[in-house]
């Protein structure tokens, strides 16, 4: 992970879990979250 | 060479994250952010009681937040703002409001901004990925992954029943890791349902949760996850019309 991080600062590669990605997987966890008995 | 700052010093950020950092020749451990700054002695580096008084170095170049969640977006924000690279710890954050709050600093500071749901960088997930690509169990319908294990909220992890810390439960502390693998295999997810309870543990947050993901084409994955099963499981596959993909268990070879 690390390694993959640098090589996204460096330009080498793109980020493999970057920003853009982990806002899709929060947003399922949120609309998830909407099921929780109050 | 580039330098860090870790934010936290907590079981993961010892055991994973700091010798992660100390072990890529790229990258050097510059110094930590901890309120209690003993925690800091053992590693000889800077160390700061607060955010603030650490970006004050220029020198610094990128920040690991291995904070608990409820930190996350402000401690983020702060840094892709100071120019920092930042590294942020899973969940991204309390609610979809602040990831896209946290999405936006990022592209407007420029900088590198990273996720750290590592499971879809397995080599097994990788490659689960080209062999859906190719056709390998034809069309895939349903993946089904399941975490199961025994957490009584004890000592240091403590935070992750308060919900105003962690913003929920196992959905948030281990599903998120599965629901990742998902969007990393079908992309972007159209439809979630979902039911959490608890059954066992009367937390604040929920002891257990099931979600049930819709993708393009229809495939369907379902992320099962408890707190409160003595027995633990971490089960993965993937079901196509022509084979599946066994992955059990995920966090293993």
């Amino acid at each position: 992970m690390i390694e993959n991080f640098v090589d996204a600062v460096l330009g080498k590669a793109p980020p493999l879990s970057n920003g853009a990605s982990a806002y899709w997987t929060d947003w399922v966890t949120e609309q998830a979250q909407k099921n929780k008995p109050a | 060479m580039l330098n860090w700052i870790v934010i936290g010093i907590g079981d993961i950020t010892a055991r994973r994250v700091i010798p992660a950092i100390q072990s890529e020749s790229r990258s050097r451990l510059y110094g930590v952010v901890t309120r209690d700054l003993s925690k800091a002695a053992a590693y000889k580096v800077q160390a700061w009681p607060s955010l603030d008084r650490a970006l004050n170095d220029p020198a610094i170049d990128a920040v690991y937040v291995a904070t608990p969640v409820f930190l996350h977006a402000p401690q983020t924000i702060q840094s892709l703002l100071a120019g920092k690279h930042v590294l942020c710890e899973k969940p991204m954050a309390m609610n979809e409001p602040e990831a896209a709050i946290m999405l936006n600093a990022a592209q407007e500071s420029g900088k590198t901004f990273g996720v750290a749901y590592y499971r879809r960088m397995y080599p097994k997930v990788q490659r689960a990925k080209q062999l859906l690509e190719s056709g390998a169990i034809g069309k895939p319908v349903i993946a089904e992954l399941t975490c199961h294990s025994w957490f009584d909220g004890e000592a240091e992890r403590s935070w992750l029943i308060d919900p105003a810390k962690a913003g929920g439960g196992p959905l948030y502390d281990i599903a998120s890791h599965r629901i990742d693998v998902l969007n990393f295999w079908f992309g972007q997810p159209l439809r979630v349902g979902a039911q959490l309870s608890n059954v066992v543990h009367h937390y604040a947050v929920e002891d257990n949760a099931t979600v049930m993901i819709e993708y393009a084409g229809g495939v369907r994955g379902i992320v099962d996850v408890r707190w409160h099963s003595r027995v633990a499981r971490d089960e993965c596959r993937i079901r196509g019309t022509d084979g599946e993909i066994e992955l059990t268990p995920l966090n293993g070879p």
